[in-house]
């Protein structure tokens, strides 16, 4: 069986290189609470792909500069 | 703290105040010898049929008492009620541990009708174990809500 691949994320840098745009503007640009923000941001919780394409049109990135998906 | 978190500590607040006041009531309806006789399940079935909007009237409540005393700890003239996927994603696996603990309570309340035990009990007994899933449902999710931060 394979191993779970890890998913991180640059989000963090890149609200810090877009004006340090806080937590809860981006949680406002994307409609989710600030609470969700964190814990995306520290991994703790994986977005669906329909939040993971928003916050990647937030910053105006490609998804895979924002998440990082790392096979073992 | 979101929305929905505080909604599930409201929630949980008034489920314990909800299983005191239950406890009390039947305490005085078996002190009284109410329970005692041939139609105890009626008497029992009527009080629990007012514990419904009791309970619901408790939640509201609570809910509404604790999203003002957060949005004055918190200074928050504009408090947030967005409720979003992580919402949603908690509400589900709290669902699963309120399910697993009510299945078992139902059924071990069919086994103890299935050995003979009175059926008053059995009733009391259901109704404990669906307000212990509904607590430790709402339990888990706050675990899980304080966990992902």
């Amino acid at each position: 069986m394979p191993k779970k691949p890890k998913i991180t994320n640059n989000i963090r840098r890149l609200r810090f290189d877009a004006d340090e745009m806080t937590q809860k503007q981006l949680a406002e640009a994307v409609g989710v609470t600030r609470q969700t923000i964190v814990a995306i941001e520290n991994a703790k919780y994986y977005p669906t792909l329909e939040l993971a394409f928003m916050i990647s049109r937030a910053f105006d990135r490609p998804l895979e500069e924002v998440f990082i998906i790392e096979f073992d | 703290m979101s929305h929905e978190e505080r909604n599930n500590i409201a929630s949980l607040i008034a489920g314990l105040l909800i299983n005191i006041y239950v406890i009390i009531k039947l305490s005085n309806m078996f002190e009284s010898g109410r329970l005692d006789g041939p139609d105890a399940m009626m008497i029992w079935a009527r009080a629990m049929l007012w514990v419904i909007p009791i309970g619901i009237l408790t939640v509201i409540i609570c809910i509404i008492l604790f999203s003002i005393l957060f949005a004055i700890a918190e200074r928050d003239g504009n408090p947030s009620f967005i409720v979003d996927e992580r919402d949603e994603a908690i509400k589900t696996f709290g669902m699963r541990f309120t399910m697993v603990v009510t299945s078992i309570g139902f059924v071990a309340g069919l086994v103890a009708l299935a050995f003979g035990a009175a059926p008053l009990y059995v009733f009391i007994g259901m109704f404990f174990a669906f307000s212990l899933g509904d607590l430790i449902g709402n339990a888990a999710k706050l675990i899980r809500y304080r966990a992902d931060l």
